[in-house]
């Protein structure tokens, strides 16, 4: 009998999963031979630096001792609620260690995980599949209408895969946005600085928007910590060039733009509206005062960092989006997926024929 | 750089005027002397630093000063984006005679070009639509699938489309509501003598999907304009593929079906040369009075003849706004100075999750 008096497969659910977070300590240790191995198979793919890649692995990998028992605990209730006899799982690039998680929650899910990893950042998928027995790589995912289906991913991808059959649980793009107190500044853009380094700010709750008081404050004290980062950007591409000068011009055309080797931030002193620069190590900082909760589509906000009155608006807006201290943007509780908004499930999944 | 101080309303609408009689009587002529169009656009753009903010902030950050520009291609381009940031005009609203805003469908927030004066806008829409699209007959049927003015006075393309009809004479007809095609009434008014038709790209796929493949040929003499993507639809029609459709569908040649490339942040128009030069090409001609060059995507450099790159037009219709601005649009500008676009560009590399800029801004619901 378990602890929670559950059956056997709550049991095996929880032996899948801590198996699999006991072997990600060995990927986090870069002495440990599967550590070693990962860290070659990721320099192949991923477009963080190598020290990009490092703090994933150090930092924000999850592995059994960085999980409490009552995230565990919770996370494996959140996947009771999808069991199934087989979960497919369609993993996104470039937040490497993500895929960790997501196979993680199918294995909370189900006995048997078939997954489609990302072309552009396969290695962590790859090196599961190799000690995991249960989990499947696979080129197409094929699923019955009975099987779960986790598709993680741009919207356009997730659009596509729609019509696969099986039950859905789709997750799509978003951003995170921080708020900035008026009497921790440094410590704050400190903080704030370490969300936004941690995968070059292109995870789906990476901080895209910093909300502040003292705006212009915020701005040099993050672009000072930021330029003090000691892990560089992953290469940039010529689209990715392109994308930070158009940012650029815009920005000096509409207030203050800053910009290091290795990060830019742009504020707008009186905005309209928000917008959001390309996702490369890059924020759009705006005055707390006249950000309007309603500005933002709440569909995509998957993460408010800090507290106060503002943070309170943004998270009665959207209530889905995990509450987090400042600096742990990037490392939400193991308490189920990173994105916790309301899985859009599919039910127009093709009739099977008489 | 000298700072730039505002002049007084009044010095601003002397300064305005004089330099929209100059504009339209470039307009007029069609002068092509790359003299007298780099000298306009430069005093516009000298106009525009002292009046318009973000202009004024784009050459201080570009580094340029105004007084010492001569050439067109000197003056540092705005990106289109600021139209839907900033207000790109003189300061005061109150003496906006109209603006006009994008769909924004894509964003969910709209871009704003307002207009101190209409008429250089008018001259400039019709001298070259009377060279690009009614070149050959006076007396056409306006029919138009669009909205009518009252319904959509912020659109510039309406606005357009209602000036062909006033310089054609008699009634135009407009079968858009905004959400639907009036499809009966349209065919009713296409029966009869040769028609302009007039529309969005979508609008003309609704009527093509509404006919079902039944064709509505149309009088010999006939030509369709048809203008705009798809953005924030659910349906797309490949630009070559619709030209072709509608052709068969209207029973005209392919060359009287002519795509218009025009934008909110604009006040000139491109035309595909087919109605005036029977040449089916799916290149774009400029009128004079708009350059269009092909610049480097990063920076902005101009790039030979030939080579492919960011448009950056110098509209000198743009008297109270920004002359120069330049788009996320690809294009190549030929030998002959023919316009071919390319696609849009694709902006950063996606990365996964991250959330590109435009769903950001879309309405929740």
């Amino acid at each position: 009998m378990s602890r929670h008096g559950s059956d056997d497969d709550d049991e095996a659910r929880r032996a899948r999963v801590i198996s699999l977070l006991t072997v990600a300590r060995d990927w986090a240790d870069r002495s440990h031979p599967r550590g070693r191995d990962l860290r070659v198979a990721l320099r192949a793919h991923s477009p963080l630096s190598a020290e990009g890649r490092e703090l994933a692995l150090q930092r924000h990998l999850e592995t059994i001792d960085r999980v409490s028992p009552d995230e565990l605990d919770r996370f494996l209730a959140r996947g009771r609620a999808h069991r199934a006899d087989e979960v497919h799982v369609l993993l996104a690039g470039n937040v490497g260690t993500a895929a960790l998680r997501a196979i993680a929650f199918a294995l909370a899910c189900a006995p048997r995980v078939t997954v489609r990893p990302s072309r552009r950042d396969p290695a962590l998928a790859r090196a599961i599949a190799a000690v995991v027995p249960e989990v499947h790589l696979v080129s197409c995912l094929t699923p019955a209408a009975t099987h779960g289906v986790h598709l993680y991913g741009g919207d356009t991808t997730l659009d596509d895969l729609r019509r696969l059959p099986g039950r859905h649980l789709h997750f799509g793009s978003g951003f995170g946005v921080a708020v900035l107190s008026d009497d921790r500044g440094r410590r704050d853009a400190n903080a704030v600085a370490e969300d936004l380094v941690a995968f070059d700010g292109a995870g789906c709750i990476s901080p895209r928007v910093i909300l502040a008081r003292e705006p212009f404050a915020a701005l040099e004290r993050l672009h000072a910590a930021l330029s003090a980062s000691a892990v560089p950007r992953g290469p940039l591409t010529d689209h990715d060039r392109v994308a930070l000068a158009r940012a650029r011009t815009t920005l000096q055309v509409v207030g203050t733009w800053r910009e290091g080797p290795h990060h830019a931030l742009g504020l707008d002193p009186t905005p309209t509206a928000p917008f959001l620069l390309p996702a490369l190590r890059t924020a759009l900082v705006l005055p707390l005062e006249v950000a309007d909760a309603s500005w933002f589509s709440h569909r995509k906000l998957t993460v408010i960092g800090g507290d106060g009155p503002t943070a309170d608006a943004l998270a009665a807006a959207a209530p889905h989006a995990r509450r987090l201290r400042l600096g742990t943007m990037q490392r939400p509780p193991f308490d189920g997926p990173v994105d916790l908004r309301p899985f859009p499930v599919v039910v127009d999944a093709p009739t099977p024929r008489p | 750089m000298p700072p730039s101080t505002p002049t007084s309303d009044s010095a601003l609408v002397a300064e305005s005027d004089e330099l929209h009689r100059r504009v339209q009587s470039f307009i007029a002529t069609s002068d092509p002397s790359a003299g007298s169009f780099d000298a306009l656009a430069c005093a516009l753009a000298r106009h525009q630093v002292r009046h318009v903010t973000p202009v004024r902030r784009l050459f201080a950050s570009a580094g340029v000063d105004p007084s010492f520009i001569t050439r067109a291609e000197e003056i540092p381009a705005l990106p289109t984006e600021v139209f839907r940031l900033r207000r790109v005009a003189p300061a005061t609203a109150r003496d906006d005679a109209r603006v006009f805003r994008t769909s924004g469908t894509t964003t969910g927030q709209s871009g704003a070009h307002p207009m101190r004066r209409l008429d250089t806008y008018r001259e400039g829409a019709l001298a070259w639509g009377r060279q690009m699209l009614f070149p050959d007959v006076a007396n056409l049927r306006k029919v138009a699938l669009l909205s009518d003015e009252p319904r959509a006075p912020h659109s510039s393309l309406t606005f357009m489309v209602a000036r062909f009809a006033e310089a054609l004479g008699g009634d135009a007809s407009f079968h858009w509501d905004g959400t639907s095609l009036d499809v009966d009434g349209l065919e009713h008014r296409l029966a009869g003598g040769p028609a302009l038709v007039a529309g969005t790209s979508f609008a003309f796929v609704m009527l093509l999907d509404a006919l079902g493949g039944r064709p509505l040929p149309l009088a010999a003499g006939s030509r369709v304009m048809q203008t705009g993507g798809f953005k924030g639809r659910t349906r797309e029609v490949a630009p070559d593929a619709l030209r072709t459709r509608l052709a068969a569908c209207f029973s005209l040649p392919v060359a009287s079906v002519v795509a218009e490339y025009g934008m909110t942040e604009l006040s000139s128009q491109l035309y595909q040369p087919g109605v005036r030069d029977g040449d089916a090409s799916y290149a774009y001609l400029a009128p004079p009075w708009l350059r269009v060059t092909a610049v480097d995507p990063a920076s902005l450099a101009p790039l030979p003849p030939g080579a492919e790159g960011l448009a950056r037009f110098v509209d000198l219709a743009n008297v109270d706004s920004a002359t120069a601005i330049v788009t996320m649009d690809r294009i190549r500008v030929d030998d002959e100075g023919r316009i071919h676009l390319r696609g849009r560009h694709p902006g950063a590399t996606p990365r996964g999750c991250s959330l590109a800029i435009e769903p950001f801004l879309e309405t929740d619901g």
